[in-house]
């Protein structure tokens, strides 16, 4: 069977199965489960500003799952993702209050210099194993605390905003927002923009196709040819680039400043997209928008049905067991299958 | 006791029995099935088919402590001790008696192992640590576990490729007390002298299958060696007589971790035969050529080219190479088929890329060339590479790297696990780039095939070549002879 067939009749399983149980979990605790499961959705999806917000956060999540998608496909480790993103989001503020240039120079600008911080934090987690062989699983983790905590400093000091009751800087110029068109967030056209480039150089380019094999099987690559630590660094740059991206995005068109918590759980919610799409591209964009959904939606379910929105934290976490559940079944019944016909065909053509 | 266990692919309908009070020797090749004889005994592996009797009861053990329970017990080649523990409390860890609180009785058991050290005549320090125990020591205290759980029958799997050779004697003595004592010890060696010094009754394996049994003073390391590798015959194939061309690989004085001062070289149109049993170099020698593991001394040529320093990728530009294990260096299985044909085409090959995007039509052109060029049957180029039969996986693997048309083929191991069929099909494959004027280097583990193919036959023992034959004039029991460490010419 084709992978991509698998993966959406998995998938597909996985959901059905996790929104009955939600369904019977909110009925347990006396709430009507349809009343809930539709409000989820008005939330998600009722009205455009409601899509457009899912949309938003989605971009923003998308980002942070493809980042972690691409380097785990390509066997790097990148758990840097949280402090790429505050990387990102710093970096982009900072250049967003400093100058002020038309809306067409200045958007581009915020969104490159939030790659390039992100890409370099990660690249120096990437140098860090090429050069002393510290494994990146947990430089990128290390550097997340410490990134977290300096700019939690930095917005708590130098660049508070006077007079400001919490802890944020200024906000950015005008001409680096984001705004919407048609009452839908500019940052899904980012968001597609950036996929499409990260989908050719992944799927289609000659380097992409060296990440892929050395994800897969990295001997086989090295013996190949391929410049195994060369492609380790691009892989590091470019997935730390999408968090960063991320971070530019959720400053750009939601807070337009870098505030205290900015980074929520974009960055491990994104780690948690790329699990569940086991490191597909297409399905990390798929994943990354539902969840988005479910996480918007659940506020809206707060309000119309007095279900908690912690539910749609439940609901998430089930739909993750359930698909890598499904998927490793799957795999299993699968490698069971095979072994037998195997067998049988080698027990059939066996002399006696 | 009795073990008739036909698994096909690593044993097929073997039957031994073992005699309490006897060594019996298993001897045979890398492969030959004799690990998986002794894990089916000793319960880890189960047999599809087949039975073992026990004391005249048929058994089947689920695993190595049912299997200890019951009176079997194996020594493994790698030693498994806590090192900061004492040797009794090695011995006794997972075994320890209790006191009437249920806790640990330390004394009883440190008092019960000494006991056994003094039944067994080991000459072991109880209380030493045994981190501080030499090789051979620590070797004592596994076999000392056992004893100790009064198993009655032992394995030990290839116990002496980890002693010196005066440590080899005080373990023969060690097991002469034993077979004294009314104990069975199976006894697992490549090692013919060895064999023949301490086992009463030796049986040969060859690929799976029972090649014969004898008692030692009917066998000699000729004898052993001829029924070890198989048949004496060699098959006389017409080849047509290839003229050398220029030296294509030279290797002169190469060391490596692993490797140790080793010279060697193929011409145009040669193909040189590599012999040995597993381990002994060939690994190493021919990682070295390849560029994966560093030298320490010594030059290598390809081409005329020197080829010091350079990276995998140029070396490519001058070599093809089939790794021994195909799914580990070999292929990336769970990509397509086609992914896999391309690699390194990909970078030597301009034609499949546009700028810095694949080609896909060209990818998919050079899948089909290599399809129909080497008769694999698959699905489509974008089928897993792993769908396809072990055999096709490996003829893709050779279509890959013989289209890269470089004068210096590699092969390892390249028909290994291969049926019947495909394995003809790659030795007439090697027979066509002898007559295209390549330089081709064969490892294998089936001298058999060394000598169906080969123009020359080197044999590795210990790291080193110890030979270099040229096979019109020698025959199985010389490369045999050389490959277990035996005279040589």
């Amino acid at each position: 069977m084709r992978r991509s067939w698998r993966q959406i009749v998995t998938g597909g399983v996985g959901l059905i199965v996790a929104v009955a149980m939600a369904g019977v979990l909110v009925g347990m605790q006396g709430y009507d489960p349809v009343e809930a499961l539709t409000a989820l959705a008005g939330g998600a999806l009722g009205g455009t500003g409601a899509i457009s917000t899912t949309l938003r956060n989605g971009s923003i999540l998308v980002l942070t799952g493809l980042g972690a998608s691409i380097a785990f496909a390509s066997g790097a480790i990148n758990l840097g993702g949280p402090g790429q993103l505050l990387f990102g989001a710093m970096s982009a503020t900072l250049v967003g209050i400093s100058v002020d240039l038309p809306a067409i120079v200045m958007i581009p600008l915020l969104l490159v210099v939030a790659a390039v911080a992100g890409a370099g934090l990660s690249g120096f987690a990437g140098w860090l194993r090429v050069r002393f062989g510290m494994t990146e699983f947990i430089s990128t983790l290390m550097l997340n605390l410490i990134v977290e905590q300096a700019l939690l400093w930095v917005v708590n000091r130098p660049l508070k905003e006077e007079g400001a009751s919490f802890p944020q800087t200024v906000p950015i110029a005008e001409t680096g927002e984001l705004g919407r068109i048609g009452g839908i967030s500019t940052a899904v056209i980012v968001m597609a923009l950036v996929f499409a480039i990260t989908y050719v150089i992944y799927q289609r380019s000659l380097v992409g196709y060296e990440w892929r094999i050395t994800g897969k099987n990295s001997l086989f690559a090295r013996i190949g040819g391929v410049e195994v630590e060369a492609n380790f660094m691009r892989i590091m740059y470019h997935s730390g680039a999408l968090a960063g991206l991320a971070g530019g995005i959720l400053v750009m068109a939601n807070t337009h400043r870098f505030t205290q918590g900015i980074g929520a759980n974009y960055a491990w919610d994104g780690v948690m997209v790329a699990v569940v799409a086991a490191s597909g591209l297409i399905a990390t964009v798929f994943y990354g928008l539902f969840f988005a959904a479910l996480q918007t939606g659940g506020v809206g379910m707060e309000v119309v049905s007095a279900v908690p929105s912690e539910l749609t934290q439940v609901l998430q976490a089930t739909i993750v067991m359930l698909v890598v559940a499904a998927r490793e079944v799957f795999v299993i019944v699968l490698r069971r299958r095979d072994a037998r016909s195997q067998l049988r065909a080698t027990l059939d053509g066996a002399p006696t | 006791m009795k073990v008739f266990p036909p698994d096909v692919v690593a044993l097929d309908d073997v039957s031994v029995d073992l005699r309490s009070g006897e060594v019996h020797a298993i001897v045979g090749e890398n492969g030959a099935g004799k690990s998986t004889l002794m894990k089916i005994l000793y319960g880890i592996h189960q047999p599809d088919a087949g039975r073992i009797r026990h004391l005249g009861r048929e058994v089947r053990y689920s695993g190595p402590r049912d299997a200890i329970t019951a009176g079997i017990g194996m020594v493994h080649q790698e030693i498994l001790l806590v090192d900061e523990f004492t040797v009794w409390e090695n011995v006794a860890l997972g075994n320890e008696p209790v006191n009437v609180w249920g806790r640990v009785d330390r004394e009883r058991a440190r008092r019960d192992v000494a006991a056994s050290i003094e039944v067994f005549e080991l000459g072991i320090d109880g209380d030493a640590l045994a981190g501080d125990l030499t090789v051979a020591r620590r070797q004592q205290v596994e076999i000392l576990k056992l004893l100790h759980r009064r198993v009655d029958v032992l394995i030990l799997d290839e116990p002496t490729t980890v002693l010196a050779p005066g440590e080899v004697d005080e373990l023969f003595e060690e097991l002469d007390i034993l077979r004294k004592g009314g104990r069975t010890i199976v006894f697992i060696s490549h090692h013919l002298d060895e064999v023949l010094e301490i086992a009463d009754r030796i049986t040969v394996m060859r690929k799976g299958r029972l090649a014969g049994e004898v008692a030692r003073g009917e066998a000699t390391q000729e004898s052993l060696a001829r029924m070890m590798v198989g048949r004496n015959v060699v098959f006389t194939t017409e080849r047509t007589p290839v003229d050398k061309g220029e030296v294509v690989l030279s290797v002169v004085g190469v060391s490596a971790e692993g490797l140790d001062d080793a010279s060697l070289s193929v011409s145009a149109g040669e193909v040189v035969g590599v012999a040995g049993v597993t381990g002994n170099g060939q690994g190493p020698f021919v990682e070295c050529i390849v560029g994966l593991r560093p030298t320490t001394a010594g030059e290598i040529g390809i081409g005329g080219q020197d080829v010091a320093g350079v990276d995998i990728l140029d070396r490519r530009r001058l070599l093809s190479y089939v790794p021994e294990d195909r799914r580990r260096a070999g292929a990336a299985v769970t990509s397509s088929i086609a992914e896999n044909a391309i690699m390194t085409h990909h970078r030597l090959d301009p034609t499949l890329s546009t700028g810095r995007l694949l080609d896909r039509g060209r990818m998919r052109e050079l899948t089909e060339t290599i399809r129909s060029g080497f008769s694999v049957v698959m699905s489509s180029p974008d089928a897993e590479f792993g769908s396809m039969s072990g055999g096709n996986q490996q003829k893709v693997i050779l279509g890959r790297e013989l289209s890269l048309d470089t004068d210096l083929v590699l092969l390892d191991q390249p028909t290994r696990g291969m049926d019947v069929g495909s394995i003809e099909y790659v030795h007439g494959l090697v027979d066509r780039l002898r007559s295209e004027g390549r330089a081709v280097l064969m490892v294998s583990a089936d001298l058999e095939e060394l000598f169906r193919v080969s123009d020359r036959i080197v044999v590795f023992h210990r790291g080193g070549i110890v030979a270099d034959l040229v096979t019109t004039e020698t025959d199985i029991t010389e490369v045999g002879l050389a490959m277990l460490g035996g005279a040589s010419a």
